[in-house]
């Protein structure tokens, strides 16, 4: 007693009262949860000690305790073993948590698909899942399980994780974490990132990264930031980039092996692009590719004199990774400025390109450039999506690619060879191409001083919202805009450091405010789902985000559409900016079900599953939306343990 | 980096520089005296630090130990020797209200102990004592509560006045 006890109390304080042995047993307990110390032996001692000399019926004692009822509300005495509190207090974080994603785990993300661990759901980027509850009989009964509102007026483009129940995304510049089953919330980080930070096209953000207990976000000002998956402290931050030079960050960061890769934004500001990585546990720069290949790099006798300098090659979307290859692959923006590459003869590499990088090293493995000198702003940042098919009868690793130019790609992912390209939107600028895949150009993709019409648009045949393929129908699908642009004249402007440096011209206006696109009320959104062996058109899904609905989001809704998921039970979700969110039948296109959120649909929807439950979220304006089925509906569907998508083996015909 | 490694960087056998485990969670190194003295207050300090203040089961510095209670890592920055010492002799209860720990008992007879980060009329969102972010709806709820007296201990008469100023020096250390 001496030991365990008067370090702390006064002798009279335990002297003097008198109580049975259960009830001693549970004060020492207590005690040692205030953090007494002692041994199993030495508590055993003592409660016999206590319980003898002054216990309820101790010798020569009057009892002082009254026929008190059990002490119910303390569940601290009543719970579970006190030992076993003490035992979880003392347990320290720094073990991995049990929730904690391993570089393992994000290697295998596929086979738990109750989880959402990264911007494109998995490092095949397919935007696939093989949840199965939600069906094409039951999608009917799909109902709003909760929505969370941003309390930010940017364009809600960041697709959430999901780990272990935990939903993580982003509210404006800031990050959240809620529980995925009802929205609530767990913890907000407030983001103070500088306001002064120039978007082309909106201060927006498309998600996180997580390894470990650890939440990554590229930070609109040009920051790598590093929060505790838990508590949303900071960890770490880093400048990535000056604001000041025109640099920002929109990406969403990804994590392989122990390193957070990212690509910059800024393309429109005259900056020099890059792809880097960073040390996931201290930030430090473990490798930075340029995009704009400079003096003494390969490829750089294709910028004439120093434009290289202010070259663009933004690199604003998340790649993807093949673990067999170890080869990262991220697409590269267009080249500055934008629309007069007078200034900088030459192909321009790496600009309009998709790029094979070591990821240990950042060294570059190949590339492939769909738009030589490109002026016409077409990003070719698009995701890539990895996939094991035959090809010409053989087993081949391809990656599947819609760019923006309209075009959609097959490439051999471990040499970069160019298999096939074929649009998928209406084009004019494409004459066909080379052997080794350089484009021809027609007349119209030349420019003249009258301006002229191209097909695609300016914002290209897809953008930036995922496409999907499908491990069952082995169909590549995208949302595919068709329109027209009438391209500038070109202009010429002088560089300034952190300024727009796009050399736009100004074209005859025909009708309406923007003459950067067409406004023929024929131009729409559709997803088109392609045979990927042949990019032919198997079927087509017209949404309702045509250009004549521009005025739904402003500038946005001349983007297009939402992303698109598919699932293991054929169900494809997407949606436009008409604010539609639709579940289609992947092998046929037929319209299964849709409901209208009152809102732009820009982000790219995603699914997971908590406590056997699937639900599917997408955001419509600046909230997110979670659906789920009607609670009774769930139970009778709940499938049963996930299995692993091992469906993609079996290869496409 | 895991709590053996505290320890053996105690004994001297490790260079000041620690890193994560690979899977772990990231975290910088704990600062420490290049030359490693046995007799060096700070380096006792954080003995009593990791040992017998058990200061780790609440507190985070650097990425060790526990969410639960203030983080320490820069401590030495935000306070004085003073302070610091105040703090670890007669703790404020009003400061450390935040950080009382919250007991839920299900009604499957779980128990759950850690931060009280939200609540509402349905539910209540914790932070357990394991690290995990867990939600309860309160229909499935027994039993709630905050669990008394705040955790921070006073450690009069717990350590002895060497032992306080070695904790406070090394305390004073996290900058």
């Amino acid at each position: 007693m001496e030991r365990m006890c008067i370090r702390c109390h006064q002798a009279d304080v335990i002297t003097g009262q008198r109580l049975s042995r259960e009830r001693w047993a549970a004060k020492v307990d207590q005690m040692i949860a205030y953090g007494a110390q002692g041994s199993d032996d030495d508590v055993k001692v003592l409660v016999d000690y206590l319980a003898q000399n002054y216990g309820k019926s101790g010798a020569g004692t009057t009892s002082v305790e009254t026929a008190a009822p059990p002490v119910r509300s303390n569940v601290l005495q009543e719970g579970r073993s006190v030992r076993q509190f003490q035992k979880e207090l003392t347990t320290p974080y720094d073990v991995p948590s049990p929730t904690a994603v391993t570089d393992r785990r994000l290697l295998h993300a596929e086979q738990e698909p109750e989880n959402w661990l990264t911007f494109n759901g998995s490092y095949r980027s397919n935007h696939y899942s093989s949840l199965d509850q939600i069906k094409p009989e039951n999608i009917k009964d799909l109902e709003l399980k909760w929505v969370f509102q941003s309390r930010s007026l940017d364009a809600y483009e960041s697709t959430p994780l999901v780990v272990n129940g935990v939903l993580y995304t982003m509210e404006g510049d800031n990050v959240v974490a809620l529980d995925a089953a009802t929205g609530r919330l767990f913890w907000i980080y407030r983001n103070s990132a500088a306001a002064d930070v120039r978007f082309c096209c909106g201060r927006v953000n498309r998600g996180l990264a997580i390894l470990g207990d650890t939440i990554f976000l590229a930070s609109p000002d040009a920051r790598l930031i590093a929060l505790d998956a838990k508590t949303g402290s900071l960890v770490w931050s880093v400048e990535v980039a000056k604001v000041s030079s025109g640099y920002s960050l929109t990406v969403a960061p990804l994590v392989v092996k122990n390193k957070v890769i990212l690509g910059i934004s800024g393309g429109e500001y005259g900056v020099r692009g890059f792809i880097a990585a960073y040390d996931a546990a201290t930030g430090n720069e473990e490798w930075h590719f340029n995009t704009i290949a400079g003096p003494g790099d390969p490829g750089s006798n294709t910028w004439g004199g120093d434009s290289w300098k202010r070259g663009g090659g933004p690199a604003w979307l998340t790649g993807s990774y093949d673990p067999d290859l170890n080869l990262l692959y991220w697409g590269v923006g267009n080249p500055g400025p934008d629309f007069n590459g007078d200034v900088r003869p030459g192909d321009n590499l790496y600009t309009c390109s998709m790029l094979a990088l070591d990821p240990d090293t950042g060294k570059l493995k190949w590339y492939y450039q769909a738009n030589p000198h490109n002026e016409t702003d077409w990003d070719a940042i698009q995701v890539p999506v990895l996939v094991d098919m035959k090809w010409e009868g053989k087993p081949r690793k391809v990656l599947l690619w819609a760019d923006r130019n309209g075009f959609f790609y097959v490439l051999d992912r471990v040499t970069g060879q160019f298999l096939m390209a074929k649009a998928f939107v209406k084009q004019n600028w494409n004459a066909g191409f080379t052997k080794e895949g350089r484009p021809l150009l027609t007349e119209q993709a030349q420019r003249t001083k009258e301006g002229a019409t191209l097909f695609p648009d300016l914002q290209g045949g897809t953008n930036w919202f995922s496409p999907s393929y499908s491990q069952r129908t082995h169909l590549f699908y995208v949302n595919a805009r068709d329109n027209q642009s009438y391209v500038f004249i070109k202009a010429n402007q002088e560089y300034e450091e952190g300024a727009e440096y796009k050399s736009e011209g100004r074209a005859p206006r025909t009708k309406g405010s923007r003459p950067t696109v067409g406004m023929d009320e024929d131009k729409f959104t559709a997803v088109r789902a392609l045979e990927p062996s042949t990019g032919q058109v198997k079927w087509e899904f017209r949404l309702d985000s045509g250009v004549g609905l521009a005025t739904y989001h402003d500038y946005k809704a001349e983007h297009g559409a939402a992303g698109i998921l598919t699932t293991a039970s054929d169900l494809l979700f997407t949606g436009g900016h008409e604010g539609n969110f639709v579940g289609i039948d992947a092998r046929n296109g037929r319209l299964l079900w849709s409901r209208n959120l009152g809102g732009a649909l820009l982000m790219n929807p995603m699914t997971y599953s908590v406590a056997g439950r699937q639900y599917v979220a997408v955001n419509a304006g600046t909230s997110l939306f979670v659906f789920g089925l009607r609670d009774a509906d769930a139970i009778r569907h709940r499938s049963e343990a996930p299995k692993a998508s091992a469906t993609e083996a079996a290869g496409n015909e | 980096m895991n709590r053996s490694s505290v320890f053996s960087l105690l004994l001297g056998l490790v260079p000041c520089v620690l890193f994560a485990q690979a899977n772990g969670r990231p975290s910088a190194a704990i600062p420490q005296a290049s030359s490693v003295k046995v007799s060096d207050p700070v380096e006792r300090g954080l003995a009593v630090f990791t040992g017998k203040g058990a200061c780790l089961s609440c507190h985070e510095v650097r990425g060790h130990g526990s969410r639960l209670g203030p983080n320490l890592s820069e401590i030495g920055a935000r306070s004085t020797r003073a302070g610091i010492r105040n703090s670890l002799l007669e703790p404020n209860p009003q400061s450390s209200a935040q950080y009382r720990l919250y007991q839920i008992v299900t009604k499957d007879g779980a128990s759950y102990t850690g931060k009280l980060l939200n609540q509402d009329l349905l539910s209540l969102q914790m932070l357990d004592t394991k690290g995990r972010l867990l939600s309860f709806k309160r229909s499935d709820v027994l039993e709630k509560k905050f669990v008394l007296p705040p955790p921070m201990p006073s450690y009069r008469n717990k350590l002895s006045d060497e032992e306080v100023e070695n904790l406070v020096a090394f305390l004073l250390s996290l900058k």
